[in-house]
């Protein structure tokens, strides 16, 4: 019925009756937005890449200077072995959480992704400022692994193995959060039904539920390539000058040497080698699949080789289930699953929580656990105007952030979930287009636009480039709430003779209001955590929450930061939950 | 709750005896006081059953009495609390499901959408290794008989419900399991679609010679399929025996009221061998034996009630619905003191009016007396 009315309505407008204007033309202020804020200024970037600084004529120095085997080169190397390594190792240890939480009963699973959402939600530079502390040369980590002998404990940090570690870490959460609605969506009944068919436990899961999981796998692994392949926060902070990565030569270049060619080089070859990666990931898995999850099925030899690794996988598997059953007993493999996923659970948690200690030290420097506890820290906190100000400005950014976001993406949510038509996948990959472009390439690009309008270094530049980063998941969330709405209702309403006001505010509304209110603190959270952007269009008067930690962190890691931390810490905990309140119940 | 279903089981005189010496030899598969307990909540409940080699024995009950958690012990993907599981004779109460050998078509088909229709069918053929030359021709035969030979290569979400169900069929069938268990395997399908498939079975049946336990809460579809109909309700059997049997002779009103529309009559034995009712005294079936002073009900199916012109029958009452079906119509009808009976009335007659004033009547042995 809701499509008959749809359609009829396109139809009238056709027609050239009653002028209907189509839906889709909801999308068309966020479509303006995210041209004018991210692919104007995107192209912009690549002609400043191609332009020679002194005389403007068109030259490939930049790119061939990256490329030449120097330095440049070595760290463009350097940031895609840590970007694939971390890729890697997020969707090994993540998939068996992933698989664990999705076997867990609703109500259950529910519960226990609290813990990893919690950590999903905390910014990176919160997590990885801790990981500073714990590894530390007078760390609680090193410490332990000294009384176990262990050699090398007292250098933790500063290196590649680490860098990777925290960068896992960091990422883990998004691959898991990625790969479970796929999981969730696989029906419990096909294990069932290749059991009695006679396929043991190893190869039903080898050969039905692996394949049937991989496009979230492979969703899960684009994005955390992607989202790696920009950052700078963990290198800067837990690696040594041999960790450096494409993030932080954008950083030096502009913000230091003003060299916009080379910079914009880098931010380019970025941005290339994330459409590269998506462009495979639709070769073969189909974009949808990020957005339904699972509806993508390849074809051809691919498919086949899949097919046969997996049956491969799923015999080699039978025959050590055997041994380990005989070894274990069967219910003793879901325990060792269990353990598995509690350990990566409290490894998750633990610099969340042990920052709570660190900030409430009585010492003027930090350690973990602290000798004495006080809260001198806090005060000094909230007796400094500029940790104060720079509160309250990220707060302000954060809402005018969530409110401008949700605005967008409500119209252009409604928009799109209301028609069917040949321009509405072009749409969705728009509004998705700032998730493929890292957020450091959008950070420089606006910082360049903003410069020629003034922009810079004003509360409006941040909460543009805020909304821009802010756009593809706060409208994933709204899409998803409106395309799940009962449309009928509405006709309904109608026809027992509401008006489309009241209609509107009953009917509408109500049903609704958990989506946007999960839209709304989703953006407000991520601009309140951003701190890519705030740093090249903040400029140096206008400092955000993240902005003033992570120069306090380079400048020197005191204690007050563990103090600001916990504050942070506490506002995303208390929204987060919130959030889970508002989401609505069902998977 | 259960004190009532008991009463229903005391009289089944349907049940097999189980003391009958070489009767194990003809069973593909015997439950012992079989148990299956979700907390506090009893899903079965003590439940003991036969299925005889090669015949296909519906478990008919409503929506919760427990039939798929009874299939789900059969096929051993979920454990008994209590109680014990042979087939052919072997106890197979701890066996895994992929060393049962038994078929299962599942209720929503479970076909692997990443696997083709071919696949699919393939797919327990490759978990019994074999070689891919008489992999390939059994998978082809299997999707012959069900007449879908052309649609090898197509995914299950390109495939109609009809055409998905074959292709589950065909999974099923394509190994020869000796055991298949088919839980409400047409209930997703419409009625045209869903005739024609109980046909495609019994066929299927016939010429595999498998066992086949059947579950529906359809009793049109029991009666059509089965050999034998297992009553479920209320995690226990409550009566067992062939569709006539059970169709004619139910073991107490709460089989009679699920198997079809039936009129039950209750009231008290008096002397002569007679029942009196809230609409009067009527004659009982001649072999119905009962002693005075008990309790029970007459059940008079609708087909057995004759339509009468007012005042000529055995019960006075005045049509309130009438309902055409084709065959015959169905009429409704209410008594003087308020109780509703149902007639059939043979294409032909005068149709009735409602409101119309008119009488019922039976021969006593067309009723049939079930005790309290
Ligand atoms: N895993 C389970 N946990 C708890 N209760 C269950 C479970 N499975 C089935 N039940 C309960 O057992 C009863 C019988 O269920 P089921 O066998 O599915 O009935 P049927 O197939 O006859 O509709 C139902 O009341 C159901 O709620
Ligand atoms: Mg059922």
């Amino acid at each position: 019925m809701a499509d008959i009315a749809v359609d009829s309505s396109t139809r009238a407008a056709r027609k050239g009756g009653r002028f209907r204007p189509s839906a889709l033309w909801l999308t068309l202020p966020g479509a303006l937005f995210l041209v004018a804020f991210l692919l104007v200024p995107s192209f912009q970037l690549l002609s400043l890449s191609v332009e020679d600084r002194a005389t403007g004529a068109f030259t490939l120095d930049a790119f061939i200077r990256i490329l030449n085997g120097g330095v440049y080169t070595r760290v463009l190397f350097n940031t895609f072995l840590i970007a694939l390594q971390t890729t890697v190792g997020c969707l090994l240890f993540g998939y068996p959480l992933a698989y664990w939480l999705a076997r867990q009963s609703q109500r259950r699973q529910r519960l226990t992704m609290l813990f990893v959402l919690l950590p999903f939600w905390t910014s990176a530079l919160v997590k990885n400022f801790a990981w500073l502390v714990l590894l530390g040369r007078n760390g609680s980590v090193s410490a332990l692994l000294a009384a176990l002998g262990m050699e090398g404990a007292d250098s933790l940090l500063f290196n590649h193995a680490t860098v990777v570690f925290a960068m896992v870490h960091t990422m883990l959460p998004l691959a898991v959060v990625i790969m479970l609605p796929v999981m969730n969506r696989i029906d419990a009944n096909l294990a069932n039904a290749a059991g009695t068919l006679g396929a043991s436990r190893a190869q039903a899961f080898w050969r039905i539920y692996f394949p049937l999981s991989m496009p979230g796998v492979a969703a899960a692994g684009v994005l955390v390539f992607i989202a790696s392949l920009g950052f700078f926060i963990t290198p800067m902070l837990l690696g040594g000058a041999r960790e450096t990565m494409l993030g932080q030569l954008i950083i030096m270049q502009i913000n230091q040497l003003q060299n916009w060619q080379l910079g914009s080089a880098i931010a380019v070859m970025l941005v290339v080698t994330a459409l590269a990666t998506c462009f495979v990931y639709d070769r073969v898995f189909g974009l949808s699949a990020i957005s339904q999850g699972g509806g993508g099925m390849s074809h051809g030899p691919l498919r086949r080789l899949g097919h046969y690794l997996a049956g491969r996988a799923g015999d080699t598997c039978a025959t050590l289930e055997l041994l380990a059953a005989r070894l274990f007993g069967q219910g003793r493999l879901d325990w060792i699953l269990s353990t598995y996923a509690w350990l990566l659970i409290a490894l998750l948690l633990l610099p969340i929580i042990a920052l709570v200690p660190m900030a409430f030290t009585d010492s003027t420097f930090l350690s973990f656990p602290p000798q004495q506890y006080s809260t001198r820290w806090f005060s000094e906190y909230l007796n400094s105007p500029l940790w104060v100000s720079a509160t309250l400005r990220s707060f302000a950014i954060g809402l005018s952030t969530a409110l401008l976001t949700v605005l967008i993406a409500t119209l252009a949510a409604l928009g799109l979930a209301r028609t069917q038509n040949r321009l509405s996948g072009l749409v969705f990959l728009l509004f998705m287009a700032p998730m493929i472009v890292p957020p450091i390439v959008i950070a420089i690009a606006l910082f360049y636009l903003f410069a020629k309008f003034s922009l810079v270094a004003t509360d409006l530049g941040i909460v543009i480039g805020h909304t821009v980063i802010a756009l593809p998941i706060t409208f994933v969330i709204l899409l998803a709430t409106f395309k799940g709405h009962d449309w009928r209702l509405e006709q309904a309403a109608a026809t027992l003779g509401a008006s489309p006001w009241r209609t509107l505010l009953r009917v509408t509304l109500p049903l609704v209001k958990g989506g946007l209110l999960a839209g709304l603190v989703t953006a407000f959270l991520q601009s309140f955590e951003e701190l890519t952007v705030a740093m090249f269009i903040g400029g140096g008067m206008k400092t955000t929450l993240p902005k003033q930690m992570w120069d306090d962190v380079l400048l020197q890691v005191s204690p007050i930061l563990a103090a600001a931390s916990v504050v942070v810490l506490l506002i995303v905990t208390t929204l987060f939950f919130i959030l889970e309140r508002a989401r609505p119940a069902q998977r | 709750m259960n004190d009532h279903g008991s009463a229903c089981v005391r009289d089944s005189q349907a049940f097999p005896s189980r003391a009958t010496g070489d009767a194990g030899q003809s069973n593909k598969l015997r439950a012992e006081r079989l148990s299956k307990r979700y907390g506090d909540f009893t899903a079965l409940d003590e439940l003991d059953l036969e299925v005889r080699n090669g015949e296909l024995l519906t478990l008919l009950g409503a929506s919760g009495s427990g039939k798929t958690t009874l299939l789900q012990v059969i096929s051993g993907l979920v454990a008994p609390s209590t109680g014990r599981l042979l087939i052919d004779g072997t106890d197979i109460t701890h066996t895994p499901p992929h060393r049962r050998d038994i078929g299962v078509v599942f209720q929503n088909y479970a076909l692997f959408p990443h696997l083709s229709v071919a696949e699919n069918v393939a797919f327990p053929l490759q978990m019994r290794k074999l070689p891919a030359a008489q992999l390939q021709k059994r998978m082809r035969d299997a999707l012959e008989m069900v007449g879908l030979g052309a649609l090898e290569k197509r995914f299950p979400h390109e495939l109609s419900g009809g055409q998905q169900q074959r292709v589950a069929l065909a999974r099923c069938f394509v190994y020869r399991p000796s055991l298949i268990l088919m839980d409400e395997p047409l209930s997703a399908l419409d009625r045209k679609l869903r005739e024609s498939m109980q046909i495609e079975i019994k066929r299927l049946h016939r010429e595999s010679g498998a066992t086949i336990v059947f579950v529906t809460h359809d009793q049109e579809e029991a009666l059509a399929l089965s050999n034998r109909i297992a009553l479920m309700s209320e995690a226990r059997i409550v009566q067992i025996g062939t569709p006539q049997a059970i169709y004619e002779t139910p073991s107490c009103s709460r089989v009679a009221e699920f198997i079809g529309l039936s009129n039950l009559l209750k009231g008290e034995i008096v002397e002569g061998h007679r029942l009196r009712t809230s609409e009067g005294t009527f004659t009982m079936p001649a072999q119905a034996s009962a002693r005075a002073g008990s309790t029970g009900a007459l059940m008079i199916r609708p087909e057995h009630m004759h339509l009468l012109p007012h005042g000529q029958g055995l019960v006075q009452a005045q049509v309130v619905e009438t309902v055409y079906t084709g065959a015959d119509t169905r009429v409704l009808l209410k008594t003087t003191s308020g109780m509703t009976l149902t007639a059939r009335q043979a294409a032909g007659n005068r149709p009735l009016r409602v409101g119309e004033p008119a009488s019922l009547a039976w021969r006593p042995d067309d009723s049939h007396f079930l005790a309290d």
